[in-house]
């Protein structure tokens, strides 16, 4: 339980982070970049050797532009993942109990209150 | 006897309004134990009492009886009343048995089918990325350990900022740390015993949602931020799926699970670990235990006698 109750971030975790700040850009981003999105705080050559290691597992691509490389997420065959996940996952209309989902569905009555309740947290 | 034996068929209906009430109000790892092992052990109750309630109906079945070395007919009651809830039991056993077998292949099926998915592709720190625009996330377990793999779709890590995504990380790590999925494998399973038990799913869901979102407003240092991630990826998929809104299940109930989640974040952190409603749930079961018990020696006793190693009464 080091990585929940230690300041120590696991490298893997950083990896999951790096990762997710890539695909959330939606286009090529430099280093200098992926280390401004990150929400905490890296060391340049942290960010690099995170980069590098994605790229090794072939989870990235990278590609000559600016000075230095830009990287990219490498996406699996045009969404076929994607597809057979909706298919497997709302082929019926009891979904799955045992897979915990971020957020399910929302009723109407839902959604006006989680707006409200975000508007009144800005305040 | 035979009344002794139907508590505990009864007594779930108690629990679906003490499990809501203790999901609300405890803090939720607290809930989450003690809402899945109540409801465990109730369906356990249903189960044992289903199957005593058999036996006087099997004992008519001379092979039966003679492999039991019965040398009069078993007496538990009015013998009509015996033998039409001993019927009636055999066949809600019956339905049960093949209902919740089907329901958990099912579920089985899907889990293998969504781990299939995406075992082919390679995972960083145990985030899978799915490319797709419609926002979603869940936890991938992996059979009884805590690891697993945490699938997030491009869509979802868009429509969120830096700092919520680390909190939907940090959400789905803690349900793979905390093993969540065994909880609600039990509530289902549990669900598939008892009508009533089938309504403790919501508040065993409810409790582990709330329970992961604990633990990352902890990681994150931040409460508000994190019901600001929970409340924006909701709002996000809603409106990716557009019109296929999901019904309001509860009829009359003003909102769903989402924003009580959010509301608990723009609270104060939760501490009780104890609630009247606790203390109701343990109740509850202690009287199904009793009676299940109670019945079961009876029943034993009516058995012994039948067996002729009693004198009868």
């Amino acid at each position: 339980m080091a990585e929940i109750d230690g300041e120590r971030r696991s490298a893997g975790e950083l990896e999951a982070s790096v990762l997710a700040a890539l695909w959330a850009a939606g286009r090529p981003q430099s280093a200098a970049q992926v280390r401004e999105a990150m929400p905490q705080p890296l060391a340049r050559t942290t960010v690099a050797t995170l980069l590098a290691r994605l790229h090794q597992k072939g989870l990235i691509d990278r590609r000559p532009g600016g000075r230095g490389f830009v990287y990219f997420p490498m996406d699996d065959a045009h969404g076929l993942t994607a597809r057979r996940m909706h298919h497997e996952l709302d082929r019926d209309s009891d979904r799955s109990m045992v897979l915990a989902r971020f957020v399910k569905g929302l009723s109407q009555a839902d959604e006006e209150e989680l707006r409200r309740l975000l508007e009144e947290g800005e305040r | 006897m035979i009344a002794l034996l139907l508590v505990p068929l009864a007594l779930p209906w108690l629990l679906p309004p003490l499990a809501r009430r203790t999901a609300e109000r405890v803090r939720p790892d607290v809930a989450l134990w003690s809402i899945t092992v109540v409801s465990a052990a109730l369906a356990f109750g249903v189960v044992t009492c289903l199957g005593a309630l058999l036996l006087p109906l099997a004992l008519q079945v001379p092979r039966f009886a003679v492999l039991v070395d019965l040398i009069q007919p078993l007496k538990a009651g009015p013998q009509s009343l015996v033998l039409g809830v001993s019927a009636l039991a055999a066949g809600i056993a019956a339905v049960t048995v093949v209902a919740g077998a089907r329901r958990v292949t099912s579920e089985v099926r899907r889990l293998r089918a969504a781990r299939g998915n995406v075992a082919a592709l390679p995972d960083a720190g145990g985030l899978c990325v799915v490319d797709d625009p419609q926002p979603d996330a869940y936890a991938l377990p992996d059979g009884l350990r805590g690891r697993g793999r945490i699938v997030v779709t491009s869509g979802m890590l868009r429509a969120l900022g830096g700092d919520e995504r680390e909190v939907l990380l940090a959400h789905e790590r803690a349900h793979l740390a905390g093993r969540h999925h065994l909880f609600l494998a039990a509530a289902l399973i549990a669900a598939q015993c008892h009508p009533a038990l089938a309504a403790v799913v919501h508040p065993v869901s409810f409790a582990a949602e709330r329970a992961a979102d604990e633990v990352a407003a902890r990681e994150a240092g931040d409460r508000r931020l994190t019901a600001h991630a929970v409340g924006r990826a909701a709002l996000a998929s809603a409106r990716r799926r557009g019109g296929t809104r999901l019904p309001v299940v509860i009829p009359g109930a003003v909102t769903g699970p989402v924003p009580a989640r959010v509301r608990a974040l723009l609270s104060e952190a939760p501490t009780r670990r104890f609630v009247p409603a606790l203390l109701a749930m343990v109740l509850v079961c202690t009287g199904a235990a009793a009676s299940c018990l109670g019945g079961a020696a009876l029943l034993h006793h009516g058995v012994e006698v039948a067996q002729g190693e009693i004198p009868s009464p």
